[in-house]
């Protein structure tokens, strides 16, 4: 059996008095894609953080690549790559130094070589020497996610990848997460898109107000609630489970 | 609809104070208001002072009271205007698209207006017009606000009609020349502005300023306020497209205010293709990535600060070459040495490229493969490295302006060992200092990280002032073992006077302490950065 390449083990995050993640448990193998779903405040972010070491949990475990996020922080971020969903860039950096920045920063050896054929890849070629005032909402999110994909991390971990990206992008951008995850990258997606996740997702986890509602293939929870219906959606199940539709 | 805008006002002002009465909670924003309110209390309260003072209105002539006005009123046909158009992004959501008229919209704009005025009118009359009329002052600002706004639309509407900006601008220069010498003519012949010119010309203005003092103010308020009903009327029936030309001011005003922000902060690019310093090797590693990451930072944010220091030095160095006299050469060296002794200070505050930069980003930060130590010596060294080698040029200056400087009072100071001991100081000097500063961001992230509604305030100027005050208190403490220790030094070197080799080994030990206190810093800056919690207060603003 492969050992899982993202392991939560009871997280639970609490904000004072607030909980935000309550007694979470799961697990991503490598190659494999989980979706991250919920409501509004459902805690879906809080979980991401946690899982990136920015958000310390009150009580758990998690391990990335069989690393405690926690007591071996370096080497669990090594493998790792967060995306957020607001792209946090260097106003002074332009395109390319990001990449630059980046490979250095995760060490990765020969990374200029890298930089072309991601950058291609993202379509970002032309917009190399632009800062990211020059660039467009879209191409900012994309070059957080070439940021990610540089060092050809096991895990990542895309909270809303594909806010601010026109058709073809959305397009290029599905082909890019599924093709990290046919070369081995464990994925974790959270995302309000639910056909994305629907096409993408080989697991599906349906958390609410911090807690575990749902977990398993898209299949699995059509067919909880199919109850002998035909054409349930995901969307049918989501707002099912979630309690959102009688 | 008045009773709508009035709703709307003071909901707005009640919920704002409701919202900072509550941060109070918050030690961190009890302290600093407390801290401000003595400051505050203190500078207007204290024995001799504003407070304490005469009635400044009443001493000033009314010519001078009438010009004021006077020449606000010209300057606002020559100022952009935006302000006066200026409304938040839910006014122009609700006001623009609603059914209200252009006077109705103005009109809530002026009742919008009032706690401000209201509050500055309050503190004027307290402060500096004790013997003045709040209600003439009132009425004053109110009226020359619409004014600003008519003004504001006049503009536009004149260069709707044909008159070019540049018309515009020749025709008030052409109006403010012939003023200027009616008024001079008039003054040159003794007596004050009394010259039937002068009279006609300040009769309007004369009105504001007969409307704020004296005994007969009060009968002054009629026709001020009958010229504020006049603008508001004129403003609300010019044709002119009001809400595009709001919207388009407002977005100016944004955009010119967050550039104004983001300049203050130190994060506005201004030499947007400065090359990176050095190459960045594949296997540089962390520190050395966020070294270069910063060093670029520094280089297109803050290098125009460079240049400035170096054009200033460089003056001061070719004027020592050129003067001779004692009195011109004892200035030259006394503002080199206050500005290497200020230097620590300043270059740490312009060069903030470091965890005050990257504050926003802690969440990014956190995520990077990199130990807390680590990534702390990464964000410090670009800052140290450009304020210790521009300090280390401007001791260098200095020595040879002090050694041009023999004749004057500070040429004795000149000695290998002041500059040898100054250069072995400067590094943890700066050093200290930057240390200082970036515990701000890590300790208390919320006071950089302001949201919009904090930009201002009592609160805010709290935790500058108190900021202020705690780092020249800890820089202080951080320097005065160090400084005994070498002060010790320089006493036992003295003992046994052979040259500067020896002064430089006696302080050695006082530099030692400084670097160990600096490290002992670093560690401390990283043990915090590995503890911090990242919450939604330190990564949404």
């Amino acid at each position: 059996m492969v050992a899982p390449a993202v392991e939560v083990v009871s997280l639970t995050k609490l904000y004072g008095s607030f909980t935000a993640v309550s007694d979470l448990s799961f697990s991503v193998a490598p190659g494999e894609i989980l979706g991250l779903v919920g409501p509004n405040g459902a805690g879906k972010t809080t979980t991401l953080r946690a899982l990136a070491g920015i958000h310390q949990p009150t009580e758990g475990r998690v391990s990335i690549g069989g690393f405690d996020i926690q007591t071996e922080g370096v080497a669990a971020k090594q493998r790792l790559a967060f995306m957020p969903d607001e792209p946090r860039l260097f106003d002074y950096l332009t395109v390319e130094e990001h990449l630059q920045f980046v490979g250095a920063l995760y060490r990765v050896e020969g990374f200029r070589a890298h930089i072309e054929p991601l950058l291609e890849e993202l379509e970002l070629l032309d917009k190399r020497k632009a800062l990211p005032s020059e660039l467009s909402r879209g191409m900012k999110q994309k070059l957080m996610i070439a940021c990610g994909f540089l060092h050809t991390p096991d895990v990542m971990i895309f909270d809303e990848p594909l806010t601010g990206l026109d058709p073809l992008g959305i397009r290029r951008m599905k082909e890019s997460i599924a093709r990290r995850a046919e070369s081995g990258a464990a994925i974790i997606l959270s995302s309000h898109l639910l056909h994305l996740v629907e096409e993408l997702c080989d697991r599906i986890l349906v958390i609410q107000k911090g807690k575990r509602v749902a977990y398993g293939s898209v299949d699995d929870l059509k067919w909880q609630i199919a109850q002998g219906r035909d054409n349930v959606s995901l969307e049918d199940a989501f707002l099912q489970i979630t309690g959102k539709e009688a | 609809m008045i009773r709508a805008f009035l709703f709307v006002t003071t909901r707005s002002w009640i919920n704002r104070l409701v919202w900072r009465a509550k941060q109070l909670k918050n030690p961190r924003y009890l302290v600093s208001a407390l801290f401000a309110i003595a400051y505050f209390g203190f500078i207007f309260f204290r024995p001799g002072g504003p407070g304490r003072r005469a009635d400044m209105m009443g001493r000033i002539p009314e010519d001078v009271l009438s010009l004021l006005p006077l020449v606000f009123m010209l300057l606002a046909w020559l100022s952009p205007g935006r302000a006066a158009l200026e409304f938040s992004e839910g006014e122009q959501q609700f006001l623009f698209s609603g059914p209200l008229s252009r006077a109705q919209i103005l009109l809530y704009k002026l009742l919008r207006a009032q706690p401000q005025v209201l509050l500055t009118v309050g503190i004027l009359s307290l402060f500096r017009f004790p013997n003045g009329y709040g209600v003439g002052l009132w009425l004053v600002a109110n009226t020359l606000n619409i004014y600003m706004t008519f003004v504001a639309l006049a503009r536009p509407r004149l260069r709707s009609a044909g008159f070019h900006p540049l018309v515009q601008g020749l025709l008030g220069a052409a109006i403010g020349g012939v003023l200027t010498w009616v008024f001079w003519t008039d003054f040159k012949g003794g007596g004050g502005l009394d010259l039937p010119a002068s009279r006609v010309i300040l009769f309007i203005p004369s009105l504001f300023a007969k409307a704020l003092i004296g005994a007969s103010a009060p009968l002054y308020w009629l026709p001020v306020a009958a010229i504020g009903l006049v603008a508001f009327f004129a403003a609300a029936k010019l044709r002119v497209p009001f809400e595009e030309l709001a919207t388009n001011a407002s977005q100016a005003t944004a955009a010119l205010r967050t550039k104004m922000q983001s300049r203050g902060a130190g994060t506005t690019v201004s030499v947007r293709r400065f090359p990176p310093l050095f190459r960045l090797r594949d296997d540089a590693g962390p520190e050395l990535a966020i070294l270069w990451k910063n060093l670029i930072a520094s280089m297109r944010i803050a290098s125009p600060w460079l240049l400035l220091i170096g054009v200033l030095f460089g003056a001061l160095l070719v004027q020592s070459f050129v003067m001779t006299s004692e009195a011109a050469l004892t200035t030259i060296s006394i503002m080199a040495i206050a500005g290497c002794v200020m230097f620590p200070l300043i270059g740490a505050a312009i060069f903030q490229q470091d965890f005050r930069l990257d504050v926003t980003r802690l969440d990014l930060l956190k995520s990077w493969p990199v130990r807390g130590d680590r990534l702390v010596m990464g964000e410090l060294a670009a800052p140290l490295a450009i304020v210790s080698v521009v300090e280390i040029g401007m001791l260098i200056v200095t020595g040879i302006i002090l050694t041009n400087a023999t004749g004057s009072k500070f040429g004795e100071i000149a000695s290998p060992v002041t500059f040898l001991v100054a250069l072995l100081f400067a590094i943890p000097v700066c050093a200290a200092q930057l240390v200082l500063r970036n515990a701000v961001p890590l300790y208390f992230p919320a006071w950089i990280l302001r949201s919009k509604e904090d930009q201002r305030g009592l609160v805010m100027s709290g935790q500058r002032l108190l900021g202020l005050f705690l780092n020249l208190v800890f820089l202080g403490l951080v320097l005065a073992p160090a400084g005994l220790l070498a002060a010790l030094g320089f006493f036992v070197a003295s003992r046994f006077a052979v040259g500067a080799p020896l002064y430089a080994m006696a302080v050695t030990p006082a530099v030692a302490l400084l670097s160990a206190e600096v490290w002992l810093g670093v560690k401390l800056l990283a043990a915090q950065f590995d503890n911090i919690e990242v919450s939604t207060e330190t990564v949404t603003q």
